[in-house]
């Protein structure tokens, strides 16, 4: 019956599995860590990572061992390339402790073609540190319950349309997701610009729609600031990548969005991290006006 | 009933009498068995006989002196049955003892019975009402002090008692806030009317109703409560509000949410039904749940059932609040007028004719007349109206004829409604800050970045409902009620000159009800309760919103949906009085939602026992719940205010319930009042968030379909178990008030993997909460707190990084291995009131000043935690309000 306030419990370590295993590839390189204290800067280096592990994958029914190449990185002892369709386990042991992970390969992706196009003059635009909105916050007044720092801007706005072809394998692409991303090398905050011209999106593939050639397609845009209206357009460097994944990485992508309210779901069942099969594609362009 | 002291005649006659009684009493609790009783008496006084009988075999007889006085017996009876003992020894007498139930008997003369034209017995029966308006007191007390027999009025004031020997009774008439009645009933035909006067003293006797004088009038489970001392507890905003008021009790929570509503016991808001004269309401909130749409002076009576209902009640899980709105005075036109920080307020009540009276009550906030609602702005380039329209209001009224002695019509009519109607330039720095406040105009100025916010919500409700008392052992009750809850969002913004948020989101429930309730008092020890209901629901929600992000990438989300269904229920009751001492109360409620899972049967029982001057309840039963109360977790388009309600079906179970309780309280002094309980419940089906921690951050979630909404939650369980000690002290010009509950509430999500129960997010270890008050002449003083245990968070233990193929650098995570494993630091606030009365012009005024938080504390409300931040205290603190005066004037006139 006793409650007890506010405390900061700790847990014991934990194994974390950070693997992504590319689709017409070679087995990757995984990294093993465990998780660190809350009090303390978490780094990725040799303090935090697994020794002393056995790890191996199996795709289909085919095993496939790995060995330590460094302190918390291992490699497959022999190379081997990922087959569309087939299915993964990873298979951990340490500690005494057997951790387990599944997923599925899909089948390969590639940017038909992208066109981009930039807006002929700057716009003024609204700024807000957020749009975060909490009930439970309506009651004290609290002014964060709406949002607030909202300031104007001027912006360029840079629209991007990719275009690529479905998935040939029989899968149902239900079961399949696509993330598409647009990440231009600015030096300027992205939280407004990603809340409203959404330079990267997370959905099932079905729901994008076809051209008349057959292909699948996606709009996004992005805004670049500029200070004053006779500003030129900055020219950059874009990367522009379109990934398929299964739901596992889906459901990480999505959790991953705001780490200060949640950590992303994790499939590997003993441990937290990501194990998953992808299909990935990047294209790195130059825009300039 | 009185007895007659005729004087006393000496006879001269020389009498012998003997008189043996052998009483062989096997066990101290009068279980009597064969051979146990022994008279032999000859020409023995009748009084000195039926003396020694009652004492030694330990059965109340009621009689009057005049019945026995100067009379003699003789009466040779050896045996074991008590009825058969009494017969004997009134043989010759003209005299019959009348079993009233076990071990209870009554004298009734024969002769003057069979002499005149009265039935052999009858029921005592009537209708209590205030002496001054004769409004009716659902829930007064009648008892008859000699027979140590009582009963309760129904919600039309209507009591039986039947089965009753002809003869007038002693009776004791008592109800919260009046002043007791001693009165002789008698049976008759025609139902009596009974006046009970205001208690003089306006601090009210003890709220929980439990008088030790009348025991089995308390009804398990309920808590009545006097509406005038409830509105008399401290609350935010100061201003009169029944729902703010309920929180001072053990275990009922006021909760912090839009969502708004109150919880008992750690459960969920959505599950507590809110009745108005029978018909449900669904959304009782104003303003992001600061007041309620409970005016406290529109309601004559409010019944809080925690846990433990009647069979009649239904459909939810933990409570039900059950609130009767005023008939009216009969007697002349009286009102009150009040104004506080938020709000202005009117009440009127009085006759319309002699059988016809009305009332009408309306409360509703005035900011907006002060910084007006729309605000023409002009900088020479650009016209615009900005919009400021802040407003609330809530009105009833009730329509009572009083058809004839035996018939009544009512009609009630509420509503409500809310407005946040705002259109701002979304750049803040646009607002000016001018020397003079008003008019707002002077702080706005046009801009091409504007955000509109327009969302208004209201409740309507229509009640019909007609009262017969059919015979002297039935009464009749029929109620037909529409009620609507309807909630519009409307959200606009353009963060660019060239793309635009647009946002339409309506909310539509109509309730259509027909109930049939049924008294039936079948005798002296079983009052039946029956009735049949039949409720078709329909959910109506649309949504239509388009995201222009460019000029040409657009995405939009458009869909409705729309659920008709239909609920039966059937019930019955019975409250049944084996002795004295006991009542019992069974019953079983019958329900089905047609579409979903079938018939599902809600057994009940509650138990009182006397004790004096300790009472004891039991109570134990399941309740069905066929309405899930969700919103999307997603979008900050939709559902922002309103909540949405599913219905039952075949792929979403009902939630259901399986709760007892044991309690008791003693009554001391007859001025301090403490009442223990101790409760446990077990809950299946309810539906929890599949993440809790998902939060609205994004423009287009799922859509509004059933399947988008019911995806993002799971089926779950929950228990709770604790005890609630309430001390109440009233006395002479002190008042105090003291409630305190322990208990645990735990849920667990069975699909997700979760084997272990978790603190549910209103789990509140400990509640404290002390309030104190003292009348001074004009003056009333009081000082309250509240400590409890803070609300259950999530807190990281551990933290790590991961890298996305597509990102340039690791993510920090926080590692959370359980939901709600931490807690919030204590919430805690101190207040201050005082009061001042006076009249003027044959005008009472109040004036009414509270002062909250009065030691300064800034509570903690909440706390994120920073992953990207090293430290172990990497969270951000989110604070409550600051100390705050509230003020309210009312008049009485």
């Amino acid at each position: 019956m006793c409650g007890c306030d506010a405390f900061q419990p700790e847990s014991p370590s934990l194994p974390v599995v950070e693997a992504f295993v590319m689709s017409g590839q070679s087995m990757p390189e995984i990294t093993l860590k465990r998780t660190g204290s809350i009090a303390e800067r978490y780094q990725s280096d040799e303090s935090t990572a697994l020794r002393d592990a056995q790890l191996q994958l199996t795709m289909s029914d085919r095993v496939i061992p790995y060995s330590v190449k460094s302190p918390g990185k291992y490699v497959p002892v022999e190379s081997v390339i990922a087959v569309p369709g087939a299915d993964l386990e990873l298979e951990l042991q340490w500690n005494n402790q057997i951790i387990l992970a599944n997923d599925q390969i899909p089948g390969p992706i590639s940017l038909d073609s992208v066109e981009i196009s930039i807006s002929d003059e700057p716009l003024e635009s609204l700024v807000l540190e957020s749009v975060f909105i909490d009930p439970t916050l309506l009651d004290s007044l609290g002014i964060q319950a709406l949002g607030t720092g909202a300031r104007k801007e001027l912006v360029y706005i840079v629209e991007a349309k990719l275009y690529w072809a479905e998935q040939s394998q029989t899968n149902n692409p239900d079961d399949w997701w696509i993330r598409t991303q647009l990440r231009p090398n600015l030096d300027q905050s992205r939280r407004l610009f990603n809340y409203f011209f959404s330079p990267e999106t997370l959905q099932l593939e079905d729901n994008f729609p076809i051209n008349g050639k057959g292909k699948r397609y996606w709009s996004g845009a992005y805004a670049v600031s500029i200070e004053t209206k006779t500003d030129p357009f900055p020219g950059h460097r874009l990367r522009i990548s379109l990934v398929r994944s299964s739901q596992t990485y889906a459901d990480f992508v999505s959790g991953s969005s705001n780490p200060r309210e949640r950590e992303p779901p994790t499939n590997i069942r003993g441990g937290r991290g990501i194990f998953a099969a992808l299909a990935v594609d990047t294209l790195l362009i130059n825009v300039y006006q | 009933m009185y007895v007659t002291h005729s004087s006393r005649r000496h006879s001269n006659r020389h009498y012998h009498w003997l008189i043996v009684l052998c009483v062989f009493l096997i066990t101290p609790i009068s279980v009597v068995k064969a051979q146990d009783i022994s008279i032999d008496a000859v020409n023995a006084p009748l009084a000195e006989i039926l003396t020694s009988f009652v004492s030694n075999h330990r059965i109340d007889l009621v009689y009057s002196q005049r019945q026995v006085v100067d009379r003699y017996s003789t009466c040779k009876y050896i045996g074991n049955n008590v009825g058969a003992a009494l017969a004997c020894i009134l043989a010759q007498q003209d005299l019959q003892a009348v079993q009233l139930r076990r071990r209870q008997f009554v004298l009734v003369d024969i002769v003057e019975r069979r002499s005149s034209t009265e039935p052999e017995s009858g029921s005592i029966h009537g209708f209590i009402s205030d002496g001054m308006s004769q409004e009716v007191l659902p829930g007064a007390h009648i008892f008859l002090t000699q027979l140590s027999i009582g009963a309760t009025s129904n919600e039309a004031g209507y009591f039986a008692i039947p089965s009753m020997p002809t003869g007038k009774y002693q009776a004791r008439i008592t109800f919260i806030g009046y002043a007791a009645l001693d009165t002789l009933l008698e049976i008759n035909t025609d139902p009596s009317s009974i006046l009970l006067r205001r208690h003089p003293i306006e601090f009210q006797p003890a709220i929980i109703t439990t008088d030790r004088r009348s025991p089995v009038s308390v009804e398990p489970g309920v808590q009545q409560i006097p509406v005038e001392r409830m509105s008399q507890l401290p609350g935010f905003p100061g201003e009169s509000d029944l729902l703010q008021s309920l929180s001072w009790f053990p275990s009922i929570q006021k909760i912090n949410t839009n969502q708004g509503g109150l919880v008992i016991r750690g459960g969920e808001p959505d599950q507590i039904q809110y009745l108005i004269d029978g018909a449900p309401v669904y959304h009782m909130w104003h303003v992001g749940g600061m007041l309620s749409v409970y005016q406290s002076e529109a309601f004559k009576d409010v019944r809080l059932y925690r846990g433990s209902f009647p069979a009649e009640h239904g459909g939810r899980l933990s409570g039900v609040l059950d609130a009767e709105l005023k008939d009216g005075s009969l007697n002349q036109i009286t009102g009150m007028a009040g104004i506080g920080l938020l709000s202005a307020r009117l009440f009127l009540e009085g006759p319309i004719s002699n059988k016809i009276s009305f009332m009408a009550s309306g409360r509703r906030s005035y900011i907006d007349w002060i910084i007006g609602r729309r605000h023409p702005v002009d900088n020479g380039i650009m016209q615009d109206t900005m919009r400021t329209g802040v407003s609330l209001y809530d009105v009833s009224t009730k329509l009572t004829w009083r058809l004839s002695n035996h018939q009544r019509l009512s009609l009630g009519v509420y509503g409500s409604s809310d407005i946040l109607d705002l259109r701002l330039p979304a750049d803040l720095s646009l607002i000016r800050i001018t020397s003079s406040f008003l008019p707002l105009s002077n702080w706005l100025t046009p801009s091409e970045l504007v955000f509109e916010f327009d969302t208004r919500w209201s409740n309507r409700l229509l009640s019909l409902r007609y009262q017969n008392l059919l015979s002297k052992q039935v009464f009749l009750t029929v109620t037909g009620y529409g009620t609507s809850y309807r909630a519009n969002e409307r959200i606009f913004l353009r963060p660019t000159t060239t793309s635009s948020v647009n946002s339409t989101y309506k909310l539509d429930i109509l309730d259509v009800g027909l109930k049939i309730d049924i008294d039936y008092y079948l005798s002296l020890t079983h009052h039946i309760r029956a009735g049949v209901s039949v409720l078709q629901r329909r959910f109506f929600s649309q949504l239509d919103a388009l995201v222009l992000r460019t000029q040409t990438i657009s995405e939009d989300s458009e869909g409705q949906s729309e659920i008709d269904n239909t609920e039966i229920v059937i019930y019955v009751q019975d409250t049944w009085k084996p002795l004295k001492k006991l009542q019992i109360q069974p019953g079983i409620r019958v329900s089905e939602l047609r579409g979903s899972t079938g018939v599902r049967v809600s057994p009940r029982i509650g138990i009182l026992y006397d004790l004096e001057p300790v009472t004891l309840r039991m109570a134990a039963g399941v309740n069905v719940q066929y309405l899930h109360q969700v919103r999307d977790r997603y979008s900050v388009l939709y559902d922002l205010i309103s909540y949405r309600w599913v219905p039952a079906s075949r792929s979403v179970d009902p939630s259901a319930s399986y709760h007892a309780s044991v309690g008791g309280s003693i009554l001391l002094g007859n001025y301090l009042n403490v009442a223990l309980d101790l409760y446990i419940h077990s809950i299946y089906g309810f539906l929890l968030p599949r993440n809790e921690e998902q939060t609205k951050d994004g423009l287009l979630g799922p859509g509004i379909g059933l399947a988008a909404i019911l995806g993002q939650y799971t089926r779950g369980r929950a228990i709770g178990y604790g005890s609630e000690l309430n001390l109440q002290y009233n006395r002479g010009v002190s008042k105090a008030w003291i409630s305190y509950s322990a208990g645990r509430s735990h849920n667990r999500a069975p699909e997700l993997g979760e084997d272990d129960f978790r603190p549910g997010r209103f789990d509140i270890p400990h509640r404290l909460q002390v309030s104190y008050q003292r009348t001074l002449n004009h003056w009333v003083f009081g000082v309250s707190g509240q400590w409890r245990n803070g609300y259950p968070i999530t807190v990281p233990e551990a933290r790590y990084s991961l890298q996305d193929p597509l990102s340039n650098e690791p993510e920090g995570f926080f590692y959370y291995p359980k939901i709600n494993n931490g807690r919030l630091p204590p919430y805690i606030n101190f207040g201050l009131q005082c009061g001042y009365k006076f009249r003027l012009e044959d005008v009472n005024f109040q004036v009414h000043l509270e002062v909250n938080n009065i030691h300064f504390r800034r509570n903690l409300i909440g706390r994120e935690f920073d992953p990207t931040i090293p430290q172990r205290t990497s969270s951000t603190s989110i604070y409550g309000l600051p100390p705050y005066p509230l003020l309210e004037i009312t008049a009485k006139f």
